[in-house]
């Protein structure tokens, strides 16, 4: 089944296209929000409301980019709303201690990523902290091509971005880490 | 020594390079059916209400209710004092505090 056929299928809200739909995208998107987010209920959790809002969307998909890179931008816009409500949490956690319940703190990556080899597990957790303490934006660009390896056209794509604008996040992105890397590896 | 030297950090970052893709976990389909349908009943039933708003409306509902018992009782202190006095007037009697 071609794109264009598949498209329709789900407006026509046919289950057989969505389940198709799932299977075909659910590792990616899952695989990239886990980076994005270093948990991997978080990332579950989002991988499923990234589903949930193509399913409710597809009517209003314009067809400007492909279907992957439409269902990635979803996956990464809902990754960082799932960033930005932990930042309002933890900051309302700090003012009123006593009346919100405790944060559950899981932000190592390394351990929760079976993708990493063991010897590199302590590497990659300080690289992960260093990543998650980057700019937002800085963060998705040097998670979807320098962790996930995502090609650079693709990237600027899902975050409607230029090419330029793009190798200018990524160039801030990389003095910003070896700043704080060096802090991590000193310390 | 300022940052950590550019060739550092690429030779970190290879980790990533020959990092395995990991899949989504097991069932996931099933789950997120589930869970879709759980919204959509929630959803049909209004049971899907934030609590932050939940708590927002009972604090306005106490607070109406609150104001409106008092202008209630107030209203029926100001009618019983003129039933005593008009009954008073009809039986040709006067009230003293």
């Amino acid at each position: 089944m071609n794109e264009k056929e598949l498209i329709s299928r789900l407006r026509r809200g046919e289950e057989p296209a969505f389940k198709l739909l799932v299977e075909n995208y659910q590792d990616r998107v899952y695989y990239s929000v886990l980076n994005i987010l270093h948990n991997a209920n978080e990332a579950e959790d989002t991988a499923q409301e990234t589903f949930i809002q193509v399913h409710e969307s597809i009517h209003g998909f314009k067809e400007e980019s492909s279907l992957a890179t439409w269902i990635y931008r979803i996956a990464v816009r809902k990754a960082l709303e799932k960033i930005r409500k932990q930042k309002n949490r933890q900051r309302l956690h700090s003012i009123a201690l006593w009346w919100m319940p405790t944060e559950e703190k899981s932000i190592d990556a390394a351990y929760l990523n079976p993708g990493i080899s063991e010897e590199n597990k302590e590497k990659a957790t300080k690289i992960f902290k260093a990543i998650s303490e980057l700019p937002d934006n800085q963060r998705i660009a040097f998670t979807l091509i320098r962790v996930q390896g995502m090609k650079h056209e693709e990237a600027s794509e899902i975050m409607k971005l230029s090419r330029k604008a793009l190798e200018s996040l990524l160039s801030r992105a990389k003095e910003n880490l070896k700043q704080k890397l060096k802090y991590y590896y000193n310390s | 020594m300022k940052h950590l030297p550019e060739d550092k950090l690429e030779n970190d970052l290879t980790i990533f390079s020959n990092m395995k893709e990991v899949g989504s976990p097991n069932f996931f389909y099933t789950r997120l059916t589930a869970r879709m349908e759980d919204e959509s009943i929630s959803r049909v039933t209004g049971l899907s209400i934030n609590p932050i708003l939940g708590l927002c409306a009972l604090s306005m509902f106490i607070f109406i209710n609150s104001l409106l018992i008092e202008k209630d009782t107030d209203i029926v202190k100001s009618n019983t004092d003129k039933h005593i006095e008009a009954l008073a007037a009809e039986y040709d009697q006067t009230i003293t505090n």
